[in-house]
């Protein structure tokens, strides 16, 4: 690696304050460093410090995502790959941009939502399409708030809201079912079991959502690669399992009353089909992916931990009532939107009483 | 009993018990200085003669304690500065110090050396010697790398300790005394039980498990619900040292220092005189920069090259290998050599190891992502990243409101933070800030 840490030495002065490409320090650091760590030292106590960092926090959610990665590739075509490569490289852009005219590093946020939002997407978005959300996801979801760590929404979700409110049209004709680039179905294109369900009253069974033979959004169909994902990343702690954990729990649980209340399809009232109304409502749609790996994020999530429960549970119950009662077939995306703008308000609330019971404990 | 977090950090090269013999010194350098004291105030003169035990220096803000000559020898203060040195040494006939008359027990503690090792749990700071203490806090199993072992301490001093712990209880007035002990620790556990046995009325055994940093004095206090403006702490070694200075009236000028961490040959423990040469020790000529630390590698101070002798304040030395080298790609590599309180790399698959940490920060410091790490890790049930915002957003009503107080200075939050965040500095910068506040306010 010597040759490699030559040719940066041999660049670094270009970068460097009097250097003709100084403005864009930020992004020659970020190349540089993605190599090489900084050789960083501890200045006061702690003089030792754990190993783990923002490179590899981040990354091991990309590791996690890794199997829906696969999937949808195997399912949906190589087109897949260029949507990625899109969602990187405009929101590279942006992120970039900023740093430099901000003149700080470049955060690694992006390589998470980079990656997550091709994934939210159908499998045929226009690449243009992917351009523009991820812009918008990144310019308005993240940097106009003062970048990673500061965002009140998960930018990858601010990125397909918009598209799903600016282009309803390409969204809803743009569900490719899977295997089709193969040649392995017949069909080139078929409704979401989350439409099915809403038009017809049709529950598509529990193995098909498995295995992601039904069609959906690129990453969401293969949901036992989700859920390994998902638990591998509660595992590593990189997400902290009271969200997703409660989210799940609470669509199961608020699915299973609206099927005993009959609110649910017509073929799911009653106490049995209540239960496969639970189920479908567990799996079906995105609910997985965006229990797992958007609602999960430590940023636009809540921080105390009564409030994560409070968050998971607000977004189970808020996608049960959207995909129950709305127009709207699935409410995945805009339950955890809803319930970002309100972490603030939930931990606030929660540090409240926390700290206002103790304070009446003293007196 | 419910404890919070907590994290052992399994660094390489842990004291061996017994004391090793050790070199002996040609010159002594007395750092006027030590974490928190600073004698400013001179009490020999250049060239001077003085006798073991004697008074060389004292500290005016904190209640005068002094800072005694170890042994015989004549006064240099051209030598090195901020140091006294100490030539021509010789060993004393022992005892001698003066005694005045009236002295009182406190006083005679003070003059001997063995005030300064106390210290209230609230401020960390010197206890004034006219005040009384509720309780006395003692660790014994110490669990943040490395302090001396209790076993080394102990050994035929039992009897020692417990006349010491007497003498503590009848001089503080009968204060209740606490002693800390590691639930695993059990030889050590079942000495303090004899010695517990027969003073049970005032001194109790305070059972943790042996996890960083449940032996803490602060945090004992905060369990067994002691006011901690009433509660001290202090350490075995001063225990015996009490005993030491008011039966046998010997000054507190000897240590027992573990010298140890991955960078030492062979990590073990010596006793030494205050003053005793850094350099004598031979760690700082290996071909690697190294990096002292004066107490625990999560607590303790980085010795500066400007000291050049054991300040009176020290129990261990623990040195690391600086961090030069940059690592290349690390954040994709399986990471077998390394282990992280995340499940984030492959050594989470391996048995329990020693690490050979060095004073490498791991990564760029970047904002604060929430992770919740600090406050899983917390002994003290606190939001370690919430208080940081505070402070750093200089609100520190906001961030005594949650409960900022209750922080036992463990270092564990900064151990741990993704974004390589030092909340351990600014906490203590604040609560400096507010000690000088308090002290200003009297
Ligand atoms: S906030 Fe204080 S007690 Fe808690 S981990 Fe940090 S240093 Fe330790
Ligand atoms: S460990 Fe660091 S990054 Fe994580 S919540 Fe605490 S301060 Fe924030």
């Amino acid at each position: 690696m010597k040759w490699l840490s030559d040719l940066f030495d041999s660049f670094r002065p270009q970068f460097e304050k009097r250097g003709n490409l100084a403005f864009l320090k930020p992004l020659y650091e970020a190349i540089e460093f993605i190599f090489f760590y900084p050789p960083a030292r501890t200045a006061t106590a702690p003089h030792v410090r754990d190993p783990l960092d923002i490179k590899r926090y981040m990354s091991i959610v990309i590791v996690a995502l890794l199997p829906s990665i696969c999937a949808s590739i195997w399912f949906f075509g190589p087109r897949i790959l260029l949507m990625i490569l899109v969602s990187y490289a405009v929101g590279g852009l942006v992120e970039v941009i900023f740093a430099c005219v901000r003149k700080t590093e470049i955060h690694e946020g992006f390589f998470v939502t980079g990656i997550l939002f091709p994934l939210i997407l159908p499998p045929a978005t226009p690449l243009w399409v992917v351009a523009v959300g991820i812009f918008v996801g990144v310019f308005f979801g993240k940097e106009v708030f003062g970048g990673t760590g500061h965002n009140i929404f998960n930018p990858a979700l601010v990125g397909r809201l918009f598209i799903t409110i600016s282009f309803p049209t390409i969204l809803t004709s743009g569900w490719t079912a899977p295997g089709a680039w193969r040649g392995a179905v017949d069909a080139v294109s078929s409704a979401t079991p989350m439409a099915l369900a809403k038009t017809q009253g049709v529950l598509t069974p529990a193995t098909d959502l498995l295995l992601g033979i039904p069609s959906g959004s690129v990453g969401e169909t293969f949901r036992i690669g989700i859920i390994v994902g998902g638990i591998f990343l509660m595992l590593t702690r990189v997400s902290n399992w009271r969200v997703p954990v409660s989210y799940l729990v609470s669509v199961c649980v608020f699915a299973f009353v609206a099927g005993l209340f009959g609110w649910a399809p017509a073929t799911a009232e009653g106490g049995a089909s209540a239960f496969s109304f639970a189920l479908f409502n567990l799996l079906g749609g995105s609910v997985l992916f965006g229990a797992m790996f958007m609602a999960c994020c430590p940023v636009t999530s809540c921080y105390t931990l009564p409030g994560k429960y409070i968050f998971g549970i607000g977004c189970g119950v808020l996608t049960v009532l959207i995909r129950v009662f709305s127009g709207y077939v699935e409410g995945v995306m805009f339950s955890i939107v809803i319930m970002n703008s309100f972490a603030p308000l939930i931990d606030h609330v929660v540090l409240q009483m926390r700290y206002r019971s103790v304070e009446t404990q003293g007196n | 009993m419910t404890f919070n977090g907590g994290y052992n950090v399994m660094l390489e090269g842990a004291p061996s018990p017994g004391i090793a013999p050790y070199q002996k010194p040609e010159v002594l350098y007395l750092p006027l200085f030590s974490e928190s004291l600073d004698f400013s105030n001179l009490q020999v003169e250049h060239g001077e003669a003085v006798t073991k035990g004697q008074i060389l220096a004292k500290d005016p803000i904190n209640f005068s304690v002094p800072l005694l000559a170890p042994m015989d020898g004549t006064v240099n203060l051209e030598r090195a500065e901020r140091h006294i040195a100490l030539e021509n040494l010789s060993s004393a006939k022992e005892g001698a110090a003066m005694q005045a008359e009236d002295e009182n027990q406190r006083q005679t503690l003070l003059r001997m050396g063995v005030w300064s090792s106390l210290a209230r749990v609230d401020s960390g700071r010197i206890p004034d010697p006219e005040n009384t203490p509720a309780c006395v806090v003692i660790p014994v199993s110490r669990l943040e790398p490395f302090f001396p072992d209790a076993q080394t301490l102990l050994k035929d001093a039992l009897e020692q300790f417990g006349a010491g712990l007497d003498l503590l209880h009848k001089i503080l007035g009968d204060t209740e005394v606490m002693l800390i002990c590691a639930e695993h620790d059990s030889g050590i556990k079942s000495q303090l039980q004899t010695v517990t046995a027969e003073r049970s009325a005032w001194l109790k055994l305070f059972e943790v498990p042996e996890l960083y940093p449940f032996d803490s004095p602060a945090l004992a206090a905060q369990l067994n619900d002691l006011n901690p403006e009433k509660t001290w702490a202090t350490d075995l070694q001063a225990v015996l040292a009490v005993r030491a200075a008011i039966e046998d009236n010997h000054p507190f000028v000897k240590r027992i220092i573990s010298v140890s961490g991955p960078m030492v040959d062979s990590p073990g423990h010596h006793q030494l005189p205050i003053g005793y040469p850094l350099a004598d020790l031979g760690f700082r000529n290996g071909g690697v920069p190294l990096r002292v630390v004066n107490g625990g590698v999560l607590t303790g101070t980085a010795v500066e090259s400007a000291q050049l002798g054991l300040d009176c304040g020290c129990r261990s030395l623990n040195v690391l290998e600086e961090m030069t080298k940059r690592e290349v790609l690390a954040f994709v590599q399986p990471g077998f050599t390394k282990r992280s309180y995340s499940n984030t790399f492959a050594s989470f698959f391996k048995p329990l190891f020693k690490e050979k940490f060095t004073t490498a920060l791991g990564g760029e410091a970047r904002p604060c992502v929430f992770c919740g790490f600090c406050e899983s890790v917390c002994p003290a049930g606190i939001i370690p990243h919430l208080i940081y915002r505070y402070l750093d957003h200089d609100r520190p009503e906001d961030a005594y409101r949650v409960e900022f107080d209750k922080c036992i200075d463990c270092g564990l939050c900064s151990y741990v933070c993704v974004s390589k965040i030092n909340h351990l500095e600014l906490f203590r910068a604040e609560r400096q800030r507010a000690i000088a506040e308090a002290i200003e306010g009297e």
